[in-house]
């Protein structure tokens, strides 16, 4: 590279290069009913928290890196109140959103690209008919549509990929189901843990280290997060995932995106800087 | 001088991300334009190309609209031009994604298939997505005075189009290997991220293009 052009020396040169070897995404996780922010536990029962619209807003302006919306009862609330939701949100919102929850056919996901989503999360309408997969990325690029996988370890020893909150059994091993949907198209993983979601336990190490070998994409690993200590248990782990998924930390303050980042940096990991956390540049 | 915004609708773009941007940063008014019949160039100030999606579906939606020659038209009288992912990688002449497509070709280069693995054998994860720091080769041009070492951008991408030494614009850097995080040339901006999505930096960049008029 010629420095002069850059205009930059040397040093800071070699700064730039180590500091783009990428950030670890913190991503807020919104479960959503209606126009409600509510939070699942062990993905059953669920607690209402607020209305959603201004806490998006408040993540966004306070360093998340994207924002999840997960629409938790699609099958039974028409998607254009998600519509409605994601269209305002994006009024004031100018990070990544990805929207999950009831998406069906490309024409499903062309409606909520349409009303300001970046990306769509497929869970059970794919596991059901799989080409859903290949239909979407071929439309609209693999890089558009994510896997939302939730699973658990079951009496016969494999992660098995569950439905509906975890209620409805599928017998389609993770690992399998993973490679045959990125084969079709999906550009990247959101590993959800059942048996962790909600518990402030801490990640499921062993279901996010059993899938990561064979992800060729990027990987987000969301539920069990309760405290600093289990940020350091997954480092400690391995390597990190690309994306970390936070929920009801961050509905009830028990952290913010700032203390999460600033472990993370206390770590070595890589985060996006915040321009406003640093008086506004 | 009032800032009216033709956004080019050919359908696959995340058309109200963008145009939310653009109007929360100084854009008077925003326009969706579907086909050439319905576009006057004397009707606009600013022209933004924006895209999500395969190359393929891209031009050929793009194609049907009958609007490229209308692009090729407003580049040449450098009149303000932003592309947007996708809508970057049109401008280009060719694209290897889905076999090979030919681009509109405003700027000389090709859109390659990003790498899997780094130099030290690294496994690279496609697709890249996730937010970046670039490297500002141009940081004189009126568009680019703002973008420091501490600007971030979000992308979203698997095809990119590999960087050399001259490039005016930004570089971004994935694994050790160049490419093209944004171009300028004149009153024209190609970004391969979505500044529409990149938070402050993003309004920056938005800002400045809607001011240069």
């Amino acid at each position: 590279m010629d420095e002069d052009r850059s205009g930059l020396g040397t040093q800071t040169h070699t700064a730039m290069i180590l500091k783009s070897s990428g950030f670890v995404r913190v991503i807020a996780r919104m479960d959503i009913k209606g126009a409600r922010l509510i939070k699942p536990v062990r993905l059953e029962g669920v607690r209402p928290v607020g209305i959603a619209g201004p806490f998006a807003t408040r993540y966004a302006e306070t360093g998340a890196d994207e924002l999840l919306l997960m629409d938790a009862v699609a099958s039974l609330y028409s998607r254009n109140q998600l519509g409605d939701l994601i269209q305002q949100i994006t009024e004031s919102v100018f990070v990544p959103i990805t929207v999950g929850g009831g998406i069906r056919s490309v024409e499903d996901a062309r409606a909520a690209l349409r009303s300001g989503a970046d990306k769509i999360a497929v869970n059970t309408a794919a596991v059901q008919r799989p080409e859903l997969i290949r239909e979407i990325s071929e439309e609209f690029g693999r890089q558009c549509v994510v896997l939302s996988i939730e699973a658990k370890r079951n009496q016969a020893g494999y992660f098995e990929v569950l439905l509906n909150g975890g209620r409805d059994l599928t017998g389609k091993n993770m690992l399998d189901w993973v490679h045959q949907a990125v084969h079709l198209g999906a550009g990247e993983v959101l590993l959800t843990s059942v048996d962790h979601e909600g518990t402030r336990a801490g990640f499921d190490l062993e279901m996010y280290h059993a899938l990561r070998p064979s992800v060729s994409v990027p990987l987000i690993l969301s539920g069990g997060f309760g405290s600093e200590a289990h940020l350091d248990e997954l480092i400690a782990s391995g390597p990190i995932p690309e994306g970390l998924a936070f929920a009801d930390a961050l509905h009830f303050d028990r952290m913010t995106i700032s203390q999460i980042k600033s472990h993370l940096t206390q770590r070595s990991l890589s985060i996006r800087p915040y321009a406003f956390d640093r008086g506004g540049a | 001088m009032r800032s009216r915004v033709a956004i080019i609708d050919y359908g696959l773009g995340n058309l109200l991300s963008v145009e939310r941007a653009l109007l929360a940063n100084g854009a008077e008014s925003v326009h969706r334009v579907e086909t050439v019949q319905s576009f006057d160039p004397i009707d606009f100030t600013h022209m933004v190309l924006p895209g999500v999606g395969s190359i393929k579906a891209g031009m050929a939606r793009l194609s049907d609209t009958g609007l490229i020659p209308a692009i090729r038209a407003w580049r040449e009288s450098d009149r303000p031009l932003l592309g947007i992912c996708l809508g970057m990688q049109m401008l280009m002449d060719f694209s290897e994604e889905d076999g090979g497509h030919s681009g509109i070709g405003i700027f000389r280069g090709n859109v390659v298939r990003l790498p899997t693995t780094g130099a030290d054998g690294v496994p690279l994860k496609v697709p890249h997505i996730n937010w970046s720091y670039v490297q500002n080769q141009s940081p004189d041009h009126p568009y680019l005075l703002d973008v420091s070492q501490e600007a971030t951008f979000y992308f979203v991408h698997s095809y990119a189009v590999p960087a050399d030494p001259s490039l005016e614009g930004l570089i971004l850097r994935i694994g050790d290997r160049p490419y093209v995080a944004a171009l300028v040339r004149g009153k024209t901006l190609a970004c391969q991220f979505h500044p529409e999505k990149s938070g402050h930096w993003g309004k920056k960049l938005l800002t400045g293009f809607i001011a240069g008029i």
